[in-house]
């Protein structure tokens, strides 16, 4: 109980006297944390295909901002657009981004995740990194996260994997559409809508 | 080689008329879009009726073990441009490593069929021209699309070029040496293209508008690669850029 103590009372010391630095230590532990969340979800192989896609789902729910990266995702024609609209679109992408990494689950095979330090781009905004090893890869993978911090809550927006954020990568060809479509954005929910369908991994809206 | 040259000096002139014409579906950040998209086009139906039926009978013939030989020897052959661009740009340690890894494998590794470097801890990295041009400044220029080769920018493609100016190969004379270029260029396509069967498939299917899809990956790569993966967070975009 006495160790119990003494570690909560080091970690608000440590807490108001490093400031931003340990801002960035509690991000590390979030994406260490949530991770092998993630990974426990992936290797339990008592849950079925469907269960094991549907806890996936309400983990990414709760670890990342999907209404944020959507709109991210929709740049410049985000701005002054129909809230409608784009609530429209945030369901859509969510099913989308899903239906990507549900196809996915299958594929994990003992992989191993391992913060190794983070970069602060402004306070309540920092890029953890990390390796992966282990399982199928033959040579250990840089996995780097983008997470932000707000009123005490971390939520990842953003990863990169082989060099490539995944959500500027989803930005860069949703803004192709939407500048091909007049910035008509229920253009690009309705292509993102036939692409989820034709993966057949849609769930409904 | 002249065949090689006369090819970039054909697309470096194309490049330059077509930028000089106004371009109805040029946008800001590809002023060459409707050339590039003409090039993607013609990459696509190239890749499916040649590259990936070639790189799959490859794939057929060549088991495992011997393709992975055939291209360690490729990279090997490439550590005298690595190895030139590390010293231009300055990265000295690195510049060992590619030194240390081309004498092992030249000669333990059985003239590059074997990386006995790596089993022994020394990892193979990449530099081209194109990333040393962008270490002293020179900016991308336009992005452009390159036949067979796909994604490039100017900057690139200038450095894939002089690249050839490193290249030991270049000054030696025997007969027959064109065809060995040549031969080596084609077989470093197929394998490449053999490696990333399923990457480029998947690639592909998850894409939502493929050639935008491409232009941002390469973008996105060529950045990580120059900072030798190093994350610049001054770089990223800012989430709350285009809120209310």
């Amino acid at each position: 109980m006495r160790i119990l103590k003494t570690m909560t009372v080091a970690l608000f010391a440590s807490y108001f006297l490093t400031g931003i630095a340990h801002a960035a230590t509690m991000e590390e532990e979030f994406v260490q944390t949530r991770a092998n969340e993630a990974l426990a979800i992936l290797a339990d192989d008592r849950l079925g295909q469907t269960e094991k896609a549907a806890r996936f789902r309400t983990f990414v729910d709760e670890a990342t901002d999907v209404p944020r990266i959507a709109r991210f995702v929709l740049g410049k024609y985000a701005r002054g657009a129909d809230p409608q609209k784009i609530s429209t679109f945030t369901e859509v992408f969510r099913n989308y981004a899903s239906g990507v990494y549900e196809a996915q689950l299958g594929s994990y095979a003992g992989e191993m995740i391992k913060v190794t330090g983070s970069k602060i781009r402004k306070p309540g905004d920092a890029v953890v990194l990390s390796t992966i090893s282990g399982g199928q890869l033959d040579d250990p993978l840089a996995v780097n996260w983008r997470v932000r911090t707000r009123d005490g809550k971390i939520t990842v927006l953003d990863v990169q994997v082989f060099g490539i954020w995944l959500a500027l990568q989803q930005r860069n060809e949703i803004t192709s559409v939407l500048a091909s479509n007049g910035g008509d954005i229920d253009a690009a929910s309705a292509l993102l809508r036939a692409k989820t369908a034709k993966g057949d991994y849609a769930s409904n809206e | 080689m002249r065949v090689l040259f006369r090819i970039f000096a054909l697309i470096g002139a194309v490049v330059m008329i077509t930028a000089c014409s106004t371009n109805s579906a040029a946008r800001d950040d590809d002023p060459l879009r409707g050339l590039n998209k003409g090039v993607f086009a013609f990459n696509k139906v190239a890749d499916k009726v040649v590259l990936v039926p070639v790189a799959r009978g490859y794939r057929a013939v060549v088991p495992k073990p011997g393709r992975d030989g055939v291209r360690n020897v490729l990279d090997n052959l490439r550590s005298p441009v690595i190895f030139g661009n590390d010293l231009l740009q300055g990265k000295f340690g690195r510049a060992g490593k590619t030194l240390a890894r081309f004498g092992i494998n030249s000669t333990v590794g059985l003239a590059g069929l074997i990386d006995v470097a790596k089993r022994n801890g020394i990892e193979k990295h990449n530099e081209d021209m194109g990333q040393t041009l962008a270490q002293y400044g020179v900016g991308t220029g336009p992005y452009l699309v390159l036949p067979f080769l796909g994604p490039s920018n100017l900057r690139d493609t200038a450095g894939l070029v002089m690249d050839f100016g490193l290249d030991p190969l270049t000054y030696v004379r025997f007969e027959g040496r064109r065809a060995v270029l040549v031969g080596r260029s084609g077989i470093d396509g197929l394998s490449l293209r053999e490696v990333n069967l399923e990457t480029i498939e998947s690639f592909r299917e998850s894409s939502i508008d493929e050639y935008a899809s491409l232009k941002s990956a390469y973008e996105q790569l060529r950045v990580a690669a120059i900072s030798d993966g190093q994350v610049d967070v001054d770089d990223l975009p800012d989430f709350d850029e285009f809120e209310d």
